[in-house]
């Protein structure tokens, strides 16, 4: 799997306003890449992430899958894209406030027409309950969750079509040291066994630790790629902490 | 994806918006299907007493003045002669389940303080069941079939102080042209159940005691005759055409048969009126439902617009988002519908049973009865169910086809 983000901006109009949300990016993911997007609040990480997940599209540039660019793809070939090949944990979780917590888990299989009742896929949506620790909550519906445990239903719901590129939006924002640590185990674990790529946007030191890549963005722009070159920039040179990981 | 499943458990979540979907849904389909039955008894319960009461399916009468006379109850009648071997040919006919001769014609009263004009109408006592029933006795009893005797409308008897047993003296000009006197025996008054505007402007003799007054025992001004289910009046009325000339034309004034629907222009009108209205009203429900389902879908679409955009984030297609909110609408529209339907098919049960008693005068006169009575309609039941589906997916469908398209990012970022 490999994506490629080619001179990739976007721009927003809010009211009469322009709004650049991200400048002239370039970089690739591949699998088994364990990157970590970091920021400040406006940075444009979340429109990046977006742009992966193929939820958005570029105003210039091209964002391309496996040699094929998204924008090419209908509406159908996207939403197939991002159920078999991607998973995304949102910053607000969003959970299915109807489905309880296997339910949620379970809803990309479902829209992905895989047997429902495949033993399999049942052990491995287990497997990923247990692994983030919602073993005694399996029946609860996300009003009856707490925020940290909805997050690890989200994460788990990222995870449970075995994607080739997970995408995530601080995901351990709202759990404590215990959680944070098996799913961190449990996603490089991941990106080890099954070749999943992991990209998250995060300020979590142990997750920016744990990550091969560390790409640091201001005002839209890539300002750090500490696993490749960073595409020139035409504006005013910005401060940049450089990141200290293993 | 189990659609259904998740459609049952966003309805239970949106409870009281779907409450209201709902109920709109359940008075609508309630609505056009309880009307629908009253529609069809309007219709049967006209075209019954109208035919059973009135015309026959096809009546020989002189030939209407298209000049100055409308229909079959707004006309001059003139006597025919028609001899008891034709009336017999026709009701050997297979076709024909009965024949019925009428006499109808202009008389003066002798009361004892005034002398007044009106109608006079004769029919087979014994033979013409539907029509004696269709007659409720307020005082006295009704007709005997050979004596002399009348029975009055109420009104008339109260205005003109008429009681049980007066004779009264009735002159009629005669088939030969003439004039005739005879004392007739006041023996009831009444009321009609059906048809009274029209019936209620007779008195009523038995055809023995009219064919006296206008001195011929042959005379009549209509021959109603009636068909079985499956003939056809049109074809049986132009079928008579010959035998007339043939027999009956050198002894009487230009006549003809003619099927009731011909001779109830007025009648037929009223029912295309009345059935227009119901399909207006229909309209107008429909779009009223039209508008409230899809402003309540509309904001179930803004309320769940996150939960839609997830859902195409986890890649679900446009389609399938559609398909999402078109299963919930539907669902709700079956069993919304279905219980409106269950409801006015109750209610229709009861109806049927009481009758709907009618005391306005003027809306007696309308309808012509004094009791109303629905009738079974089955597509009555069938339709609402499915106009409601058809407009609730269709308006789901609009609505959802539009917000599965959204760009994903865009309504993240709204939210």
């Amino acid at each position: 799997m490999e994506i490629k983000l080619i001179n990739v901006n976007k721009e927003y109009q809010l009211g009469e306003t322009k709004v650049q949300a991200l400048r002239n990016i370039n970089f690739t993911v591949s699998a088994t890449d364990f990157i970590t997007i970091a920021g400040p609040s406006g940075s444009g990480k979340t429109t990046l992430l977006n742009m992966l997940g193929c939820i958005d599209t570029p105003t210039q540039g091209s964002v391309t899958f496996d040699g094929v660019a998204s924008s090419t793809l209908d509406l159908v070939a996207q939403a197939a894209l991002r159920n078999t090949k991607i998973g995304i944990i949102f910053q607000a979780f969003n959970l299915m406030p109807v489905l309880d917590v296997y339910e949620n888990i379970e809803l990309p299989t479902l829209i992905g027409k895989k047997p429902q009742k495949s033993k399999d896929t049942r052990e491995w949506i287990m497997h990923l309950i247990e692994a983030v620790g919602l073993s005694d909550r399996i029946h609860h519906r996300p009003d009856q969750l707490s925020g940290g445990q909805r997050q690890r239903v989200a994460i788990a719901r990222a995870l449970v079509n075995r994607p080739q590129l997970v995408l995530a939006d601080e995901p351990t924002a709202n759990l404590d040291s215990n959680t944070s640590f098996r799913i961190l185990e449990l996603v490089k674990n991941l990106n080890r066994t099954e070749n999943t790529a992991f990209v998250f946007s995060t300020h979590d030191e142990d997750i920016i630790k744990q990550c091969d890549t560390v790409i640091k963005m201001r005002d839209g722009a890539i300002v750090e790629n500490s696993g490749g070159v960073v595409a020139p920039v035409n504006r005013a040179p910005v401060n940049v902490k450089v990141f200290d990981h293993a | 994806m189990n659609t259904t499943a998740m459609a049952f458990k966003n309805l239970k979540r949106n409870r009281s918006r779907n409450l209201m979907q709902g109920a709109l849904i359940f008075f609508a389909a309630f609505m056009i299907s309880y009307f629908a039955q009253f529609l069809a008894g309007i219709t049967k319960n006209f075209t019954s007493n109208l035919v059973e009461l009135a015309t026959g399916d096809v009546y020989l009468s002189s030939t209407i003045n298209a000049d100055t006379e409308q229909n079959s109850f707004d006309r001059d009648y003139e006597y025919l002669r028609i001899p008891a071997d034709f009336i017999a040919d026709i009701k050997a006919n297979p076709e024909v389940k009965a024949v019925n001769p009428r006499l109808e014609f202009p008389v003066r009263l002798s009361l004892p303080n005034d002398t007044l004009a009106f109608l006079m109408s004769a029919f087979d006592v014994k033979e013409e069941r539907r029509l004696r029933e269709n007659f409720q006795i307020i005082e006295g009893r009704m007709l005997a079939d050979d004596g002399f005797e009348i029975i009055v409308p109420v009104d008339m008897a109260r205005q003109q102080n008429i009681r049980i047993g007066d004779q009264i003296s009735v002159l009629a000009g005669t088939v030969d042209h003439k004039a005739n006197l005879l004392q007739l025996k006041v023996v009831g008054t009444f009321k009609t159940y059906s048809l009274s505007t029209w019936l209620n402007n007779y008195i009523y003799t038995s055809l023995t005691t009219a064919r006296v007054l206008v001195d011929d025992a042959a005379a009549v001004t209509r021959l109603n005759i009636h068909l079985q289910e499956k003939a056809d009046p049109e074809m049986f009325a132009t079928s008579l055409a010959n035998p007339i000339k043939e027999k009956l034309l050198a002894n009487n004034p230009p006549l003809d048969a003619t099927s009731w629907k011909k001779g109830a222009a007025f009648f037929t009108s009223l029912i295309f009126g009345i059935e227009a209205g119901f399909f207006i009203i229909i309209g107008m429900i429909c779009t009223i439902l039209s508008c409230a389902i899809g402003f309540s879908i509309m904001m179930g679409v803004v309320e769940r617009k996150k939960e839609i955009a997830t859902l195409g984030a986890l890649g679900a297609s446009p389609k399938m988002i559609r398909k999402m909110f078109m299963t919930e609408s539907i669902l709700l529209s079956d069993i919304a519908a279905f219980s409106g339907i269950v409801l006015a098919a109750i209610l229709f049960y009861f109806t049927l049973q009481s009758g709907v008693p009618i005391n306005n005068p003027e809306l007696e006169g309308f309808l012509g009865a004094s009791h109303f009575y629905p009738a079974l309609d089955i597509a009555g039941f069938i339709v609402p169910f499915i106009i409601c589906k058809v407009v609730s997916a269709n308006v789901s469908f609009l609505i959802a086809n539009h917000a599965s398209k959204r760009p994903i990012a865009a309504v993240m970022v709204e939210n």
